[in-house]
C-alpha cells in the first residue's frame, strides 16, 4: 500500500520515508479516536505556509530530528470531531475545540515519531491557535510537506516541517 | 471505587471517563497536571490511577514514582503516546502495572479497565 500510495503521489522514496509515518498515523488517529475514514489528497512542498483553516495544533520535535508538526483544521471537522468526543457540539472556537485540536496534534505526532526510525526524538508539549486563514511560518532552513486530507466533515492537513540542517 | 484520571487535555479526560461511566464507574476524580494528580491522591485516596505521561507541572513518570515512594500498591495505568520500548520500560520500572498508548480505541480502553475494576 505504501508504495503505491508513493508512486500515485509522484514523490520521491526520500520524501516518503519522513511523510508515509505521518499518513498512517493521521488516518490510524482519526480512525481509532472517532470511527473516520481519512484519505490522503495530495502532498505539496512549500517553504511557508497560509492556513486555509480556523485551527492549527503545533507541537516542536527535538533531539535526534528537529523541526515542527501543525495540524489544521476547519471549523467543521473541529465542531463535528469535539461533538463525537463529548456529545456537545460547540458553536465557537472554544477552549474544548482547542484542546481537541491539540490533542490530535499531539497523538499524531507522539505516534508518528515512533516510526520515523530516528532515535531519541523528543516533542514540546501541544500550542494551538486560531483564526480564519491565520499565517504559519517555518524555520527558513525547514523543509515543509504538506498533508491534504479529506474527511466526512471536510478538509483537514497535516504539516511536517523539518530542519535540514541534520 | 475511585479513579484518578491524570491529563492536561480536558478533551481526553473526557474520552476516559466516558468510557468509565460506560463500565459503571462514576467516582471520578480529574487532575489537569501531575502536581494536581499527586495532591488529588492524597485527598482522596483513589483505588486506581490513570495517568498521562506529558504534562505540565510534573510529568506522568514523576506521578507513578511519588506515588509508589508513599507506599501505594494501587493499580496504575499509563495512558500516552510514548510508544517506544525503552519507553515501556521506563514506565514499569517506575511501578506503573499496565500501559496503553494514543490512539486507542474505546472498546481496547474499556477492556484494559475491566481488568483493574473490582465492584
Amino acid at each position: 500500500m505504501t508504495s503505491t500510495v508513493q508512486e500515485s503521489l509522484g514523490i520521491s522514496k526520500d520524501r516518503w520515508v519522513i511523510v508515509g509515518p505521518f499518513v498512517q498515523c493521521t488516518q490510524d488517529v482519526f480512525s481509532m479516536m472517532l470511527q473516520w475514514d481519512v484519505s490522503l489528497e495530495g502532498v505539496a512542498e512549500k517553504a511557508g505556509f497560509q492556513s486555509k483553516h480556523d485551527c492549527s495544533g503545533f507541537i516542536g520535535l527535538s533531539g535526534g530530528m528537529k523541526g515542527s508538526i501543525v495540524v489544521s483544521v476547519g471549523r467543521e471537522v473541529a465542531f463535528a470531531a469535539a461533538e463525537a468526543f463529548t456529545g456537545v457540539r460547540p458553536t465557537s472556537i472554544d477552549s474544548v475545540v482547542k484542546d481537541l485540536v491539540g490533542e490530535l496534534t499531539n497523538m499524531i505526532a507522539g505516534s508518528s515519531k515512533d516510526r520515523l526510525g530516528f532515535a531519541g526524538i523528543s516533542l514540546s508539549l501541544p500550542t494551538v491557535v486560531a483564526g480564519n486563514e491565520h499565517s504559519i511560518w517555518f524555520h527558513t532552513g525547514a523543509t515543509v510537506e504538506i498533508l491534504h486530507f479529506s474527511s466526512p466533515y471536510g478538509p483537514f492537513s497535516v504539516e511536517v516541517g523539518i530542519r535540514n540542517d541534520l | 471505587m475511585k479513579i484518578l484520571v491524570a491529563d492536561d487535555s480536558g478533551i481526553m479526560r473526557k474520552i476516559i471517563i466516558r468510557s468509565l461511566h460506560s463500565i459503571g464507574m462514576t467516582d471520578v476524580v480529574e487532575a489537569a497536571n501531575g502536581r494536581e494528580a499527586v495532591e488529588l491522591f492524597k485527598l482522596h485516596g483513589p483505588d486506581l490511577v490513570l495517568t498521562d505521561w506529558n504534562m505540565p507541572e510534573m510529568t506522568g513518570l514523576e506521578v507513578v514514582q511519588e506515588l509508589r515512594g508513599l507506599g501505594s500498591q494501587i493499580p496504575i495505568i499509563m495512558i500516552t503516546t510514548e510508544a517506544q520500548q525503552r519507553q515501556v520500560i521506563a514506565a514499569i520500572q517506575a511501578g506503573c502495572t499496565d500501559y496503553l498508548t494514543k490512539p486507542f480505541e474505546a472498546d481496547f480502553l474499556r477492556e484494559k479497565l475491566d481488568k483493574y475494576i473490582t465492584v
